[in-house]
């Protein structure tokens, strides 16, 4: 019932470009033209046109993708026309180039068409696997279950520290309230680091304060378990820092779940920031590839 | 004090009484206005700041002398201040009725306050509010017990009691934790009361400790605080906070120290009062109608009784009525505010004109409305359409969802199924009535034959009607039992044959959930599913798999009950309300020895099931998955949307393309929801077979269109019964800001009021190529599926599993 | 500096915390955002990650800096720097810092007591806000990106090349500056070598935008180009269109400057008929398979329209009749390669065709065949085998005569011969005094040089020498030595003018296989040259790939000479009438 943008009406698309590229190679190979394969031949100025085409019809898939209302067609279909017949594109191009390449303007459309479908390749490599292996780590739960289960761990934390001492009440609300979710710009949800602070010694007058990392709930846990008994706290408060240390590391594994989740959604995302970019200057540089052409016929 | 005597008394200052009031203070009548408030039009001054106000049903003329019209709250409640003014309404404030006794001519009221009032007729306008249940222990009338919550935002560092276990109460109790310390008295030990997610709200807020929760507690005192001088220390932050109450719990009195109490134990509805005078009520169920002549003039003569109570909940229509009954008293000749509506409607019939002869013969003639007031069938009326199709046209076609019945009036219709003759229904007879019960789509195609007329009346009203007339219900019951039999079981039988079977058919009701049979119970019945689904399992090691899913208009276990076993060897479930019909199994044994033509369909039926349970029980999994998604609602649902995790980037396109053609407000939350192998199910609406969202709906504006969308339309006054009544939690309560032209916006002109509406997935019924939400989806994650897709789902996800 | 901060927590009921010390800190400034690493940190989207600064100055006051461009809220007013006094409240997001006065709890003292309070517990906002994947918030956007790189690519690739445009100056410093963009970029591919030195003035051919480039600017060098057909002829026209790119290509890789399709010309040969031309000239379309056969340019004498001159004249192979060379030698190819070997005054000889063909230098063509040089080892011109300086020269008959006259003459005087004896006279021994001779004497003498003279003259013209090669002829009514006449020779040199044939590219082949008729002709009026059979032996198609593929250029040319100028002004001038 679910169907991918792979495999999309049984491969119509694929089909479609299969066929489009083959026809253009046995043309492109069968063809003799007066002078050796250029874009300016015949052949070339309709391999052209068909690549210019199939370039703005690309790019339409970014308009399409955004007018919610239009009827033409899915955005699935439209996906999976996007992905086959840019692969076509690519090769269509490559045919209209003769492989000849410089440094001009026209070299750099093509470059910029490759890496445009290069790019693709791994959004399209990202759409395929990504999602299964987020599903993979992290299970039936959601984000926002992740969120709510932390939530629920530092609330129960906080309570009882209550029952301790306010000094702890402060240490663990201010590690609550320190902790790193793995949000952040798009480079630091890639780069996955825990960036969590802890703040020691507070309100224990000899000490002063000081700001420690507390990457995986490390410095939380090892100040729980400096805490000795008989000095400042009671048989009962011994237990408690116990069953806060059984709270601290389960937040450690959930935290570095939600934030190889986060990781994973900006890997899903990230290669849009090649790869619209990138097709903007491609349209950009296939207009003066256009232009040039026959600027100086 | 001195006994007042009146003309008429009218008894609450909603838009019912003050209409009335109005009226009589116009004519120069003397009448007295009777509120237990301090205020008019008490629930209305209870609505937010600013709401805006619909003037439902907009065909209805207004008949008043107060001014109504569509629009802020403010602006109504300020025009009928004027109104009282202008037309000198004797209005009485914080004047509650008590008891009443007499009869008409010589009424007597007595009052909280001791005042008794005498007058000769009465009505009664209370609405169904009524009024909150109130703290009557001492201290309960201190201004710090409230019942209402304005606004929690502006209260801040408060300690707040709460007390109740409702909705309300945890709403209130969760907004006021955000900056005060709440303190929840709840008289039981769970939250029944609530809704799933309000009870799972407070739950957490408890265990996480932002709210205090004392169960099995009751307020026995409240106070004003003199903790100093009695030298004990309230135990917490409160202290110095100016109340106390004590309260009692298991482990016995506490003291609290608090700053204001919010009280949300319910409301006292009125009927008891209206009772006690004498009034009947059509049924004994909570919100059953008292019985009103067209007059609204009810059992007891002189007692009338208007408004949201007599079963009109509409401002509009109460106001009508108010009017109705003093240009009555008056002894003037009013005709129904309807009468013109009508006359519209029944144009097309042959002395249309003549409202009451139609309706009166519409009464008769129609045995399904034969047992139901009058005044309830000019209201069904007024929904009602007549329709005259041509000859041969299609009135419905097999496979459309219904979304009204119809009554023959004249001519004849033809039924068709799938095979044997035709059904040809005459005037009187009603088609549709499989669909209603179902929620499914039509079984049989509906043709109009010559000179052909018919009523045509919408589910909603007729399901209201279902609920309040046994004799609508019965009669429905009946003609859905004959036709069942005839055209699921043996399409080739006379009439009398099925009659006589009918006879022997019993009708069952499951709750969700409830177990119907089990493995090794004595086969004794043969059951069809008339409405919800059924899902049969079988025990295999330690736990159940789902073998097979029986949807409304199946036969649940024919395999069992044709193989000669004498005991059940699959476990069946009820997944949603269902209802069934059975046949004793002796019986029914009878009837497929006699009937060779039966027992060859329900041979090909049995191998149907045989295959069926084979596939399934070779994929445990897919047991799982489909138990999964039968428990979060598909098992009713027409179109739910359903998300491959496995193929869902989380682009969020779905809910930007729901946002984009949906003012945009998303109507659905793709990340929230449940999921299971990676079927994941985002707070959605299901568009369910007997949507719950449409159970009360007072100004009928949820509608469900031919191909089982639910959607809906501008009507909705946003009530919020909807989003109450959702199990799935899909319909939220949307600011919808009308669209401001752009040359208002250049000019700056004010922005237009904003209007708190429902809004929910209408499966984008007003866009072509079907629900934005799966067309707007890139990698093809996001479907729509129907209940009977689910099977198929689970085997194809288990597949994938494995 | 110390500063205490007493953080209350929204939820936790305990009244007790808020008169217990909280964080305190000895530092000298107290940083305060939204990042975990801020000592006061408050998690919330109208805090920066570093928000503001709190310092104490050196006369003991507490100096308050914003860090962003947001500033702080202190009582209500945005300020960037200001001075904090007792119960100013500093507000930040839904957070709001109270100063208070310290009085210290137990035994520390502080410079600075702040009270922090949230409006809600921490476990209820940190993750959300912190979890905000805030990309949108950052100027780095997709779209950002996008218009930087699309405008960038406009900018270098058009923009800045356009500048061309704009004045000779300014072109001139764009497309000499290296690294600078010009229309250089706008480049198809490099020029040809034989271009190259064009540089990248674009201008210098592409002379008005969006035409293509006209003849006019390749004239502008190539001025003395020859058409392809006789500029007089009414066949020009046809060539009216012609561009001159259309054969020659630029920019284009591999650098082609003549384009070898053959398309080119069979697009009219191959229908020449067609087009109004020449009616010699034949329909050719691919040399393997339409292609005429070889007419061969043969020089003939036609006495009757041009007496006396030697004109080419163009035979066909497939006339048997007129397929002869009149050359007027006589020779035997097949004797001369008789196998055998052939007698010469070096005993028997066989004898090679390069023994008497020789390449010229180009080794194009064959040098001409000499008398002199190919033939005189065998055939020698001697006519006394006793006397082995006697010889007569080649090539003229006069001198002929007189190498005789002086010969017999010198044979009288020394009276050698049996017929001076019987003369009564002595002549003059050595040692003897020399005997004048009488006129008498001397007459007889004469006479008797030019009998013996004119007999070895007929000997050797009619007889032994001259007649075995050369046609001599009697003229009538003449005598003496004015009697015979030799037909002079004049062999065909150039067989196909228009055709560029390459001996040395053929020189791996031994002569007789193009030209086998050689051995076995008997006559100099044979034409050995191959016919096209014998080409297409080797030669096929321009696409046969089992043959040696030939295009038309191969072998011919489009620029023939002796054409007129291909002048476009005037093909423009025509076409446009």
């Amino acid at each position: 019932m679910h169907q991918s943008f792979i495999n999309f009406r049984h491969y119509r698309y694929g089909l479609i470009a299969g066929v489009a590229s083959l026809i253009t190679l046995v043309t492109y190979l069968l063809d003799r033209p007066r002078v050796p394969p250029n874009g300016g031949t015949w052949l070339g100025y309709t391999l052209g046109t068909i690549a210019a085409l199939l370039v703005i019809f690309l790019a339409l898939f970014g308009i399409r993708k955004r007018s919610f209302r239009s009827t033409i067609g899915t955005a699935i279909g439209w996906l999976s026309a996007h992905v086959y017949l840019g692969l076509a594109a690519l090769l269509i191009a490559t045919l209209h180039s003769g492989m000849h390449f410089g440094r001009n303007v026209h070299t750099v459309a093509y470059v910029l068409m490759c890496l445009v479908t290069l790019s693709g390749c791994w959004g399209v490599y990202a759409y395929v696997s990504f999602p299964g292996a987020m599903m993979q780590q992290r299970g039936n739960l959601r984000r926002s279950e992740f969120l709510r289960q932390i939530a629920e761990l530092d609330s129960s934390s906080l309570e009882l520290a209550e029952s301790i001492s306010p000094q702890m009440t402060q240490l663990l609300a201010e590690g609550a309230r320190r902790t790193d979710l793995g949000g952040g710009n798009l480079w630091k949800q890639l780069r996955s680091r825990d960036e969590s602070t802890l703040l020691l010694g507070i309100g224990s007058a000899p000490r002063r304060s000081s700001l420690v990392s507390n990457a995986n709930q490390r410095a939380l846990i090892r100040t729980l378990a400096e805490i000795r008994p008989g000095r400042s706290s009671s048989e009962v408060a011994l237990s408690s820092v116990q069953k806060l240390l059984e709270l601290a590391g389960s937040k450690a594994v959930l935290l570095q779940r939600l934030r190889r989740e986060t990781q994973f959604a900006a890997l899903l995302r990230i290669w849009l920031f090649l790869h619209v970019p990138l097709c903007c200057a491609l349209l950009a540089a296939l207009c003066i590839h256009v232009v040039t052409v026959f600027l100086y016929w | 004090m001195l006994d007042s005597n009146f003309d008429l008394v009218i008894v609450g200052a909603g838009p019912g009484g003050l209409s009335a009031a109005a009226r009589a203070g116009q004519q120069g009548m003397s009448h007295v206005l009777l509120e237990a408030g301090g205020a008019h039009a008490n629930t209305i001054q209870q609505y937010q700041q600013h709401k805006h106000v619909m003037a439902e049903p907009s065909v209805l003329p207004l008949r008043s002398d107060m001014e109504f019209a569509a629009g802020r709250r403010e602006a109504i409640l300020e025009s009928w201040e004027r109104g009282i003014s202008r037309a000198k309404v004797n209005i009485k404030y914080h004047c509650e009725v008590t008891a009443i006794r007499g009869a008409r001519g010589n009424f007597e009221m007595s009052t909280k306050s001791g005042v008794s009032i005498r007058g000769k007729h009465i009505i009664l306008a209370l609405g169904v509010q009524g009024h909150p249940r109130r703290v009557t222990v001492p201290g309960g009338d201190l201004p710090c017990v409230q019942y209402t919550l304005e606004s929690a935002d502006a209260l801040r560092g408060e300690t707040i009691v709460v007390v109740g276990a409702g909705d309300a109460a945890i709403e209130n109790a969760i907004a006021l934790s955000r900056s005060n310390s709440v303190i929840l008295l709840n008289r039981n030990s769970g939250f029944p009361r609530a809704k799933d997610a309000n009870a799972a709200r407070i739950t957490r807020a408890i265990s996480a400790g932002r709210i205090k929760c004392f169960m099995h507690a009751e307020v026995r005192s409240v106070q004003a605080s003199d903790a100093r001088a009695n030298g004990r220390q309230a135990s917490d932050n409160s202290a110095g906070a100016p109340y106390r109450m004590v309260i009692s719990t298991q482990e016995g009195e506490r003291t609290l120290a608090f700053h204001r109490v919010i009280a949300r134990l319910g409301a006292i509805p009125p009927r008891q009062l209206v009772e006690s005078i004498g009034v009947r009520f059509l049924s004994s169920e909570a919100d059953a109608l008292p019985e009103l002549s067209s007059q609204y003039e009810s059992t007891v003569p002189g007692l009338f009784v208007i408004g949201a109570l007599a079963g009109y909940p509409l401002i509009k229509q109460a106001m009508n009525q108010g009017f109705e009954v003093v240009e009555h008293l008056l002894g003037r000749a009013v005709a129904p505010a309807d009468h013109d509506i009508l006359r519209d409607k029944f144009r097309i019939l042959r002395g249309g004109s003549d409202v009451e002869r139609i309706v009166s013969l519409i009464h008769k003639g129609l045995p399904i409305f034969r047992g139901i007031q009058m005044l309830a069938l000019r209201e069904l009326l007024l929904v009602s359409r007549v329709v005259t199709p041509g000859k041969r046209s299609s009135i419905f076609a097999r496979g459309d969802y219904a979304s009204s019945i119809f009554n023959v009036l004249r001519g004849e219709v033809h039924l068709e199924a799938g095979g044997g003759a035709p059904m040809i229904l005459r005037g009187g007879q009603l088609l549709g009535e499989m669909s209603l019960i179902s929620g499914r789509p039509h079984e049989t195609s509906a043709l109009a034959g010559a000179d052909c007329i018919l009523l045509e009346t919408p589910h909603s009203a007729i399901r209201k009607l279902l609920r309040t007339e046994q004799s609508v219900r019965a009669y429905i019951d009946t003609v859905y039992s004959l036709r069942a039999l005839r055209l699921l079981l043996m399409p080739h039988a006379s009439p009398e044959t099925i009659h006589a079977l009918s006879k022997a058919v019993s009708l069952h009701r499951f709750a969700p959930g409830a177990e119907i049979f089990k493995e090794g119970d004595p086969i004794e019945r043969f059951y069809l599913v008339r409405s919800g689904s059924v899902a049969l399992s079988r025990r295999t090691g330690e736990q159940d798999t789902v073998v097979a899913y029986c949807a409304a208009n199946s036969f649940l276990d024919a395999l069992g009950c044709l193989s000669g076993e004498t005991t059940r060897s699959l476990n069946a479930k009820s997944m949603v309300a269902t209802e069934a019909l059975s046949i004793d199994h002796a019986s029914f044994k009878a009837l497929l020895k006699a009937d060779a033509r039966l027992a060859a369909k329900m041979d090909a039926e049995r191998t149907e099931q045989l295959t069926q349970y084979a596939h399934m029980q070779a994929r445990p999994k897919a047991g799982n998955v489909f138990s999964y998604l039968m428990s979060h609602g598909l098992g009713e649902a027409t179109s739910v949307l359903v998300i491959d995790e496995t193929l869902c980037v989380g682009c969020d396109q779905c809910e930007k393309a729901c946002a984009a053609t949906h003012e945009g407000v998303s109507r659905l939350d793709r990340s929230a929801g449940p999921s299971l192998h990676s079927l994941h199910l985002p707070t959605s609406c299901r568009h369910c077979e007997h949507p719950h969202c449409m159970r009360d709906c007072p100004p009928s504006a949820i509608h469900r269109l031919p191909n089982g969308e639910v959607y809906i339309d501008e009507t909705c006054i946003g009530c919020g019964n909807c989003e109450e009544n959702c199990p799935y939690g899909v319909i939220q309560m949307a600011e919808k800001t009308p669209k401001t032209s752009l040359f208002e916006k250049l000019m700056r002109t004010k922005p237009a009021e904003t209007v708190k509406t429902a809004v929910k997935c209408d499966v984008c019924a007003s866009l072509k190529g079907g629900p934005a939400c799966v067309r707007a989806c890139p990698t093809g994650a996001a479907i729509r599926i129907h209940a009977e897709d689910v099977l198929e789902l689970a085997r194809q996800r288990a597949v994938a599993l494995e | 500096m110390l500063i205490c901060l007493i953080r209350e927590i929204a939820g936790s009921a305990s009244a007790a915390h808020k008169q217990t010390p909280g964080t305190v800190f000895k530092t000298a400034e107290l940083t305060i955002g939204s990042a975990p690493d801020q000592y006061l940190q408050v998690p919330h989207k109208e805090v920066d990650p570093q928000h503001a600064v709190l310092r104490m100055t050196s006369d003991g006051r507490l100096l308050l800096t914003a860090l962003g461009p947001r500033g702080v809220v202190v009582n209500g007013h945005r300020e960037t720097r200001v001075v904090l006094y007792p119960n100013d409240t500093l507000q930040l997001g839904d957070t709001s810092v109270k100063v208070e006065v310290p009085n210290g709890f137990g035994n520390e003292q502080y410079t600075c007591l702040l009270r922090v309070s949230d409006p809600y517990a921490p476990d209820e906002t940190s993750p959300a806000a912190a979890a905000h994947t805030g990309m949108r918030r950052s100027r780095f956007t997709i779209s950002f990106w996008s218009w930087t790189l699309t405008l960038g690519v406009a900018v270098v690739f058009l923009l800045v090349p356009m500048g061309t445009f704009l004045a000779p100056s300014v072109r001139k410093l764009l497309r000499s500056t290296p690294l600078v963009p010009s229309d250089a970029l706008w480049s198809a591919g490099p020029l040809h070598a034989t271009h190259r030195f064009i540089g990248n003035d674009c201008t210098a051919c592409h002379v008005n935008a969006f035409e293509r480039v006209r003849n006019s600017e390749c004239e502008k060098c190539h001025d003395d180009v020859q058409h392809h057909v006789d500029v007089r002829s009414a066949d020009v026209a046809v060539f009216d269109r012609q561009r001159c790119a259309a054969c020659h290509f630029e920019h284009k890789e591999p650098a082609t400057l003549v384009l070898r399709d053959q398309r080119l010309c069979t697009d009219c040969h191959a229908r020449l008929d067609k087009l109004k031309s020449d009616p010699q000239i034949e329909n050719a379309a691919d040399f393997g398979s339409h292609h005429p056969e070889f007419r061969l340019a043969v020089l003939s004498r036609d006495e009757i329209v041009a007496p006396g001159q030697w004109q080419p004249q163009w035979l066909d192979s497939s006339n048997a009749a007129t397929f002869k060379e009149s050359s007027h030698l006589k020779f035997s190819h097949a004797q001369h390669l008789n196998p055998q070997g052939i007698k010469s005054p070096k005993g028997e000889r066989v004898l090679q065709c390069g023994d008497c063909h020789r390449p010229n230098s180009s080794g194009r063509e064959m040098m001409p065949i000499r008398m002199e040089t190919q033939c005189s080892g065998c055939h020698s011109l001697h006519f006394d085998e006793h006397d082995p300086t006697s010889g007569v020269p080649h090539g003229n008959l006069q001198a002929m005569f007189r190498v005789l006259r002086e010969h017999f003459s010198r044979q009288y005087l020394e009276s050698t011969g049996p017929t001076m004896r019987t003369q009564t006279d002595r002549l003059r021994r050595p040692g003897q005094e020399a005997r004048q001779m009488s006129i008498d004497e001397q007459r007889r003498a004469r006479d008797w040089a030019d009998t013996e003279s004119l007999k070895m003259a007929r000997e050797l013209l009619e007889k032994r020498v001259c007649v075995d090669c050369h046609d001599v002829t009697r003229v009538l009514g003449a005598s003496g030595f004015d009697q015979w006449q030799v037909t002079p020779v004049r062999l065909t040199q150039n067989w196909m003018p228009r055709v560029r044939f390459n001996h040395a590219a053929h020189i791996t082949k031994p002569c007789t296989s193009c030209h086998d008729t050689a051995e076995r002709s008997k006559r100099s009026s044979d034409i050995l040259m191959p016919r096209i059979a014998k080409c297409r032996e080797c030669h096929g198609d321009a696409n046969d790939t089992s043959k040696l593929s030939s295009d038309c250029v191969m072998c011919h040319r489009f620029h023939l000479p002796q054409r007129g100028r291909f002048d476009t002004a005037a093909l423009k001038a025509r076409a446009s009438q």
